[in-house]
């Protein structure tokens, strides 16, 4: 032995932050969902016009619709003359939310499915089923009926915007569970007979110690990547419940439902399109991003490099 | 303690372990993989017994079986005059730190993501209740055992070589004071030079802490190095068990006479001498075992009795103990010498009692 001081226990979560840092991907991402975040929530306290605001004199109404940018509109006016900057930041707001909410639900569902799956033979069939019967319903008429079923109740119980929000991020999160549960059962499959996890047993330790301490863990690169597609997903898919009438009421604009307006003079007026689509990639890019360099610093074999 | 009676730390009886095998669209149990059928053997207190045989005749899942990470198919294994081999889960538990294993491939037997001090402290985790600073001392007083420099302890498996990890997976295994470390093929994994450093370790350990071990292995030499006794298996059935210098001097079974006849000599005179039998065919599957004795498709020696009739374990000379039928009841014992029954070679947990 020598006489070396012993380097004190740092945590490992400052080696965690020093390798996320080192990601250069992954820094630009956290500013960029930053900028995001600050353009949706800061944005309209600087920009104060009203995005649902449309003139009542019909003339010049008329007059205002559908114009390019200017000082009055930086990024132009839709077809009923209302501000785009302004309902781009209102849409952010719950486009950005309903994507990181579903996403987390999913996620944290779709693991905790999969885990069970993997690691409890005796679960393993019957979740599985239940994930293929998910996977082969057609899930927007299902989206539909359940907007349909609950949005009217919510709505009058919680309020109009945060019970559509509710229903629509859960709805979304209960319906893409499926491919993060696959995922993670065929990893705690294989994981499950690596002598670590044999190890752990042969001390007695408990089933889900052995799913909190060793499993778990060591999944997180696959559930990091299926979550960042997860919520390019839950963003479309809440565009398409709008577009078709059962998301959010069309006072309340989200980037989907903004894309889809757009969509009718996509000739004349690409601007419409190309900036809550450019909001929407930026958004899973970020995120994107931000996955790729946390599922870096979490792994030890990466983090020593 | 006196040498006399050794107590008797594992007894094995009738040790049974069939894998199902189901086939058909309706997935019918149709048969069983016998991958260990029958075996009886004792260990005693501080011995090291060896466990060889060729691959897959049932050697690691002996081990795993005594340590009751599977449940077995029938018989019994009392560890400590405990028996364990009906105990449920939460049963166990208690038992589990008076038995402890290594494992053979250190790569996979550490969680990649845990560091040293948490692989060998989790044991400490589960079954004591050392608080971290407590725990931090044991990790390092462990580390120490093993040889393992301290200021390694807040480092990852995959910054470690092969033999440095199996001394992780060692200090692991001894965190909880065990009395019976199951060495599952412990230095397969390693070369040659590493796995002398990694058997004196576990042969220090076992003067140190009077440990008894069951060394699996299929390195007659490595096995002749460590063990007191050995037990050679073939296809799930115990074929001799003898004390070690019985065995290497005299075989008495024909599948130890095979499996020993491979063993390059040193010496290279003798080395030119050395008669190997090579035995022909295949290991038939355990999923279908022959009738009678198990080696009877491929023993140079076969009779007729072998085919219809499986021989008895019977002890033919004190402490021999030899599964077949042909081998006489002897009491010259050849070139063994005279030996107490069970003697076991004198281990200095002796002193320590």
């Amino acid at each position: 032995m020598t006489d070396t001081a012993i380097p004190k226990a740092e945590s490992q979560w400052v080696a965690v932050r020093a390798q996320f840092v080192k990601h250069k991907g992954a820094v630009a991402g956290v500013i960029l969902l930053a900028l995001l975040v600050a353009f949706v929530l800061i944005g309209p306290l600087i920009w104060r016009v009203d995005g649902t605001f449309v003139e009542p004199d019909t003339a010049k109404m008329f007059k205002l619709r559908n114009q390019g940018p200017s000082w009055a509109h930086p990024l132009g006016t839709d077809q009923l003359g209302r501000d785009m900057l302004a309902r781009l930041m209102s849409g952010g707001r719950i486009s950005l939310s309903v994507g990181l909410v579903a996403m987390m639900l999913a996620v944290t569902l779709g693991t905790f499915v999969g885990v069970l799956a993997g690691y409890f033979r005796r679960l393993d069939g019957p979740l599985m089923r239940l994930t293929d019967a998910f996977l082969a319903m057609p899930l927007l008429p299902l989206l539909l009926v359940l907007m349909v079923l609950f949005k009217d109740q919510l709505s009058r119980t919680l309020g109009v915007e945060f019970g559509t929000f509710l229903l629509i991020a859960v709805a979304i999160g209960a319906t893409a569970w499926m491919p993060t549960a696959r995922i993670v059962r065929g990893e705690v499959l294989s994981l499950k007979t690596r002598e670590f996890v044999l190890a752990s047993q042969s001390i007695g330790a408990r089933s889900h110690r052995i799913i909190l301490r060793h499993l778990l863990p060591n999944v997180v690169s696959p559930v990091m990547v299926a979550a960042t597609l997860c919520v390019a997903e839950a963003i479309i898919i809440e565009s398409v419940l709008s577009f078709l009438g059962q998301g959010f009421p069309s006072d309340f604009p989200t980037w989907g439902s903004l894309l889809h307006e757009g969509l009718d003079d996509l000739r004349k007026y690409p601007m419409r399109v190309l900036m809550p689509g450019l909001a929407i990639s930026l958004t899973v890019l970020s995120v994107n991003y931000i996955g790729d360099g946390l599922r870096d610093a979490l792994d030890p074999r990466i983090r020593g490099r | 303690m006196l040498d006399e009676s050794p107590r008797k730390l594992v007894q094995v009886e009738d040790l049974r372990l069939y894998f199902p095998i189901h086939t058909g669209v309706l997935r019918r149990h149709t048969g069983d993989v016998k991958a260990v059928d029958g075996v009886s053997f004792d260990i005693f207190e501080g011995e090291t017994l060896g466990l060889v045989g060729e691959s897959g005749c049932g050697k690691s899942t002996v081990g795993r079986a005594l340590l009751r990470l599977y449940d077995l198919s029938g018989g019994k294994v009392r560890i400590d005059g405990t028996d364990i081999s009906d105990l449920s889960v939460g049963e166990l538990r208690p038992i589990r730190p008076k038995m402890q294993m290594v494992f053979q491939d250190p790569q996979a037997s550490l969680n990649p993501r845990m560091t040293v001090s948490e692989i060998i402290g989790e044991p400490l985790v589960e079954h004591t209740d050392l608080d971290a600073a407590g725990r931090q001392a044991r990790v390092l007083e462990l580390m120490d055992q093993v040889g393992l420099n301290r200021i390694f302890q807040n480092r990852f498996p995959y910054e470690f070589s092969g033999g440095q990890r199996q001394r992780i997976g060692i200090a692991r295994a001894l965190a909880l004071n065990p009395k019976f470390i199951v060495c599952d093929e412990p230095i397969a994994a390693l070369d040659v030079s590493i796995q002398a450093q990694v058997v004196n370790l576990l042969e220090d350990l076992q003067d140190k802490l009077g440990l008894t071990y069951l060394f699996i292995s299929h390195d007659l030499s490595m096995v002749r190095h460590i063990a007191d006794r050995v037990c050679v298996m073939y296809l799930g059935r115990v074929a001799e068990l003898s004390p070690r210098d019985d065995l290497y001097a005299n075989p008495l079974h024909p599948y130890a006479k095979a499996l020993l006849s491979a063993v390059p000599e040193a010496d290279p005179n003798a080395e030119t001498t050395r008669q190997r039998i090579i035995l022909k065919g295949d290991v038939p599957s355990p999923a279908n075992p022959p009738k009678g004795c198990a080696f009877c498709t491929r023993c140079p020696e076969v009779e007729a009795i072998c085919k219809t009739e499986a021989p008895a374990l019977r002890e033919v000379a004190p402490g021999r103990h030899v599964a077949c039928h042909f081998v006489e009841i002897q009491n010259r014992a050849g070139s063994t010498g005279p030996k107490k029954p069970e003697a076991i070679e004198p281990n200095q947990q002796g002193e320590r009692a």
